[in-house]
């Protein structure tokens, strides 16, 4: 049993705030960048799917992405006279989340235009690597989507190779997102939807290999468990309770959660542990507000899908949640300690 | 008067165009930097909206402040900037038709301009005589007329591909350039900039006063001050010293002008 | 039932899609940076709530009486300032018979929280709109109330940067102008599309 601090020795305990805690990506120099390679080999199994569907392509996009963010990042530490780690990741994980969101057709200036607007305006500008507020990578395909909506959320059919170089002749298809918000049911059989055969982004459409990927994040402690639970089972009651196509809610949670890019954003994009709360409460409350955001802004929002938009508005509320959780907890502690006192 | 407080005076007396802007020091008038500036006419009739209110409501508050209750000061300034707009829009009207469309209600919020209302409510012009008041109103209006424009010739040709309304060739093109939070990102990288440039000028302006304290030790050694420990201790005797001098030169002159004496002369 | 309607579905618009301070940039001013404790947010935020609504209300009927005697869109402006320094005048005195602890403060947030852009801003938007008297009223709410949570939002931002270490140039207004404008692009994605001035 916990040992609850009596009133008289509580104004001797340190008081707990966020001052006080090391952030979690700056714990040590290898540990972050353990974390940031967990990451990107997390993310390798997508792309190798992504280039067995499309082709050379999706590659040549996800080093534009990650040439970009490294490139601006380096040249902002230099202008800060920072020392350059040409070794630190984050640039990298950022380009390649960028990546995995987008079309494989996508024109390689809409990749580099993210990644340069996720380092330049989200990340640089508020500190850097373990200082950022917003996610840079939400933040960089948040732009892209606002800027070029017609080419980003037009997709290729699986199996149809694109070339590395020259242009794309392959027919585009609107997403199944898309069919969701016109109230129709995409016509993809369950098979098809758990393996990513069907037209969407490059590296969120394949979920069997995002739920290994999720294991293995969970087991190295990369990621927390309480974000993505809460943002998956939340997103799935909202998809049951309010479902907006003429099919049963089983049904409808299995095409919203598996259509787009939610469980992608689940796993990769609301478990950042710079901007995700450093609490246990606060994460899980921060992971089901952003699934119930997503789902709003899928619903109701001006595009097909809304995670990103969803995640840059959590990211905003994840230092009042940490407060809140420790201020409830110490006076939790406080009121259990006087009790505590009185009875004795 | 000393001549280097007269300069810091005369410096001092065109904040608000670069030296303490409204817009990028202050914080002032930003709904018109981020949403109105969409091309380089309505910068420019933004300006003249600016010009057109700040000059009048300054003038009324250097000459009116103290005969107008405090708690009523905002209304009368906020009436006297609306009813300025009035005759300026039909001015206008004639010249940019098209513009007033494209500023919607943001026009009529120049009433409530910030940049105007916040430098009037405060002691910075209440009091001031009127040329001063006119001086500051034109700076402020310079000022922010500066940031409108900058802001502007990055976002008309790169939101729509013309400047002034004429057809430019672009390279690229973004549609959103036009929108709010692109004018806010614009709007903090200028900031940037600015406060950059601020604390340049302010590292150069310390390293020419080293120079200004050199000078001022060498007039020190001559007058041999005796040198002890600390800084402060320095500062300390130096006050003793200056205050000395004048109540001695107070003695001997029968008034109080120390202007010019030195510690050997005070000896004879 | 059609009122209460009307009233939820408007205040949800603005304090959602048409959120005053970031899709409309609207009330950002120097309270911005120096207001900062919780309290003061919501009495802030509170006044210029009430004041909202005072406003649309008067902004209401002045408006029909405006379209009944014909006259042109050009004098608005003055004559929403006219209704809202009654009300600013109104509330002054409401306030002069609190207690002086609490009055003083009060009266130091009241001119603030009337000649605000916001407030000004949605009257006339809501003119522009030919909005019914319900609507009026849920958009006066929602954009006092959208106010306060943006606001809010913005000072939970500034305290998070005091906590990194920014770049130098980027300090204190950039810092947060960069803020707003990424949460401006987030609440633009719930619309879609520029709003219109």
């Amino acid at each position: 049993m916990k040992e609850f601090i009596p009133i008289s020795k509580a104004h001797k305990t340190p008081k707990r705030s966020l001052t006080n805690r090391k952030p979690l990506i700056l714990l040590s120099k290898d540990s972050s960048n353990a974390m940031m390679g967990d990451v990107v080999i997390a993310m390798l199994p997508l792309l190798v799917m992504a280039c067995y569907f499309y082709g050379t392509r999706p590659l040549m996009v996800a080093l534009w992405s990650v040439a970009a963010c490294k490139l601006a990042d380096s040249v902002c530490c230099l202008i800060a006279r920072h020392k350059l780690m040409l070794g630190d990741l984050s640039p990298m994980v950022t380009g390649l989340v960028i990546a995995m969101l987008l079309p494989a057709s996508v024109p390689y200036y809409i990749p580099v235009a993210a990644g340069l607007f996720a380092i330049l305006v989200v990340k640089q500008p508020f500190g850097g690597t373990g200082n950022n507020l917003f996610n840079p990578a939400a933040a960089g395909f948040a732009f892209a989507a606002v800027c070029w909506p017609q080419t980003i959320f037009r997709y290729p059919q699986p199996m149809e190779r694109m070339e590395a170089a020259g242009p794309v002749t392959v027919r585009l298809l609107e997403g199944s997102a898309y069919t969701l918000k016109l109230g129709g049911i995409p016509s993809i059989d369950w098979q098809e939807l758990l393996l990513g055969n069907f037209a969407g982004p490059m590296g969120a459409t394949h979920i069997l290999v995002m739920a290994t990927c999720l294991i293995f994040l969970l087991a190295r402690k990369t990621a927390d468990w309480r974000i993505p639970l809460g943002f998956i089972s939340v997103a799935a009651v909202f998809s049951f309770f309010f479902a907006r196509i003429p099919t049963s809610p089983l049904n409808s949670i299995y095409f919203e959660l598996f259509s787009g890019s939610v469980i992608f954003t689940a796993i990769y994009m609301v478990t950042d542990p710079v901007t995700a709360p450093k609490t246990g409460w606060g994460r899980f409350v921060y992971g089901g507000l952003a699934g119930l955001l997503t789902m709003l802004f899928r619903y109701y929002g001006g595009f097909e899908q809304g995670g990103m938009f969803a995640v840059l508005v959590c990211n905003a509320l994840s230092f009042s949640l940490d407060r809140c959780f420790i201020s409830a907890k110490e006076s939790v502690r406080r009121v259990y300690g006087e009790l505590v006192n009185a009875k004795k | 008067m000393s001549s280097s407080t007269q300069k810091n005076n005369l410096f001092h007396r065109f904040d608000g165009v670069l030296w303490g802007n409204p817009v990028l020091a202050l914080g002032l008038g930003v709904p018109f930097a981020v949403i109105a500036t969409v091309s380089m006419r309505s910068a420019a009739v933004l300006a003249a909206a600016m010009l057109c209110t700040a000059v009048p409501v300054f003038l009324v508050a250097s000459l009116c402040a103290r005969y107008i209750p405090q708690w009523l000061r905002a209304v009368v300034y906020s009436l006297v900037s609306a009813a300025a707009l009035i005759p300026l829009r039909a001015l206008l009207f004639s010249l940019f038709p098209a513009v007033f469309d494209t500023l919607g209600v943001y026009y009529a919020l120049m009433a409530l301009n910030p940049a105007v209302m916040i430098p009037a409510l405060s002691h910075r012009v209440t009091g001031e005589k009127p040329g001063f008041a006119l001086l500051n109103a034109l700076c402020y209006s310079l000022g922010f007329a500066l940031v409108l424009f900058g802001i502007a010739l990055i976002r008309e040709p790169v939101g729509s591909g013309t400047i002034w309304g004429h057809p430019v060739e672009i390279p690229f093109q973004l549609a959103p350039a036009q929108y709010p939070f692109f004018g806010f990102i614009l709007l903090g990288y200028f900031a940037a900039v600015y406060q950059f440039l601020e604390r340049l000028f302010v590292l150069v302006a310390r390293k020419r006063g080293r120079f200004l304290k050199n000078s001022k030790k060498s007039r020190r050694e001559e007058e041999k001050i005796p040198d002890s420990g600390s800084q402060k201790e320095q500062k300390k005797k130096l006050t003793w010293f200056k205050r000395n001098q004048e109540e001695q030169a107070e003695e001997q002159t029968g008034h109080n002008d120390t202007e010019g004496i030195t510690k050997k002369q005070l000896d004879k | 039932m059609d009122f209460f309607m009307d009233f939820i579905l408007l205040a949800m618009t603005a304090i959602t899609l048409e959120n005053a301070i970031f899709t409309r940039a609207l009330g950002i001013g120097k309270t911005v940076f120096t207001v900062h404790r919780g309290r003061q947010i919501l009495v802030y935020g509170g006044m210029v709530t009430v004041i909202t609504m005072l406003s649309s209300m008067a902004g209401y009927w002045m408006t029909g009486l405006m379209t009944s005697l014909g006259w042109a869109s050009s004098y608005r402006s003055i004559i929403y300032l006219v209704g809202m320094a009654a009300i600013y005048a109104a509330c002054h005195f409401a306030i002069g018979l609190l207690p002086k602890r609490i009055s003083s403060r009060a009266n130091g947030y009241l001119s603030l929280a009337t000649f605000n852009c916001a407030v000004l801003g949605s009257v006339m938007l809501s003119a522009m709109q030919s909005y019914s008297f319900a609507q009026y009223m849920g958009f006066g709410f929602g954009t006092g109330v959208g106010f306060t949570a943006a606001y809010w939002l913005v000072v939970e931002g500034h305290k998070r940067t005091e906590l990194s270490t920014l770049p130098r140039a980027f300090r204190g207004f950039p810092a947060m102008v960069l803020y707003i404008g990424i949460m401006s692009l987030a609440f633009y994605g719930l619309s879609g599309h520029q709003l219109p001035l």
